[in-house]
């Protein structure tokens, strides 16, 4: 049975939000991510599914169930709130056994989310930023889209799946996607240091959706 | 983040707290055209009240060490600590900088 929590947001509105989810069992919160500055309240501890009711068809493609937690809000939200340290910390409350690795998860998240809205829902090309001028071009191009609601109100989903040994936690985009092995470090440079930063930071990394969805697997003790 | 540009002796001084991620891109420009205006002779960053560095804010502190080194200039680090120095440490930044 879905129980919805409609606190954040009028009811109406709440229930318009979660049309089109599929059936499950858990409580679904949904919330107005321009009223919030903090994602802790709302993923509270009975939350399985948070939705951004500023979201581009909300619920679409998602589900509740036992054993997980996720996250869909904006693109713009995404760039505002730290989406890392609530959902890492989320995770710890549902889950005490993975409290050792939450600290890696933050970071790794972080990178993660980054991605997804410079590059998958943005569409920036990190490349750009080699050159003075390039830096400029790109700081200007994320604050114009930021403030466009063709890209700002694309959705960003974070997920999290786990039982007690394992632990996975997903980020997609609404992105083109690209081809990770594309991506190549620089030394000395930032050119694919968020990549290496995920690696270093969970058990494996795994793409699908064309890249357009980054899975990073965790032990839980 | 906040952050905080002041000349001293020929040198910019710069104070960065809060946390410096991706967010604070657009930012970076002017960040750099300040610190490049004001030092000079060089450059020392504070990060005693920095909590939290993601790889696009490490990248502000490379795109300052390239415009601080062109000219030959030398640029520290100082009160590095915590989570932000690990992180540093662990992108290999410690090859860049004195991590003071």
């Amino acid at each position: 049975m879905i129980r919805l929590d409609s606190r954040h947001v009028e009811r109406t509105l709440a229930e318009a939000a979660i049309a089109g989810l599929g059936p499950g069992d858990g409580r679904v919160t949904v919330f107005d991510s321009d009223r919030e500055d903090d994602l802790v309240p709302v993923l509270g501890a009975e939350t399985s599914l948070a939705i951004d009711v500023r979201c581009r068809a909300a619920a679409a493609g998602l589900a509740v169930g036992p054993g997980s937690l996720t996250l869909r809000l904006t693109t713009a939200a995404a760039a505002r709130l730290d989406v890392a340290s609530a959902f890492a910390t989320a995770l710890s409350v549902r889950e005490p056994g993975f409290r050792a690795g939450a600290v890696d998860l933050r970071i790794a998240l972080q990178e993660a989310i980054g991605n997804a809205v410079l590059h998958g829902n943005l569409g920036l090309d990190g490349g750009q930023r080699r050159t003075r001028e390039g830096l400029v071009a790109f700081g200007t191009a994320m604050a114009a889209r930021l403030a466009d609601p063709a890209y700002a109100a694309l959705a960003v989903t974070v997920a999290a799946e786990w039982d007690s040994r394992h632990l996975v936690v997903a980020v997609e985009d609404c992105g083109v996607g690209f081809d990770p092995a594309q991506v190549v470090s620089e030394a000395g440079t930032p050119m694919g240091m968020g990549l290496a930063v995920i690696r270093s930071r969970c058990g494996g990394v795994s793409f699908s959706k064309g890249g357009r969805r980054i899975a990073m697997a965790y032990a839980v003790e | 983040m906040h952050y905080e540009v002041k000349q001293g002796a020929g040198r910019a001084e710069v104070a960065l707290s809060g946390q410096l991620t991706f967010t604070d891109a657009p930012k970076f420009p002017q960040v750099l055209e300040q610190i490049v205006s004001r030092g000079k002779d060089g450059c020392d960053i504070n990060l005693g009240n920095l909590e939290f560095i993601d790889s696009t804010g490490m990248s502000l502190l490379v795109y300052v060490y390239d415009a601080v080194r062109a000219d030959r200039l030398d640029i520290t680090l100082r009160n590095v600590k915590g989570a932000v120095r690990d992180a540093l440490c662990r992108a290999g930044f410690d090859t860049l900088f004195s991590l003071g």
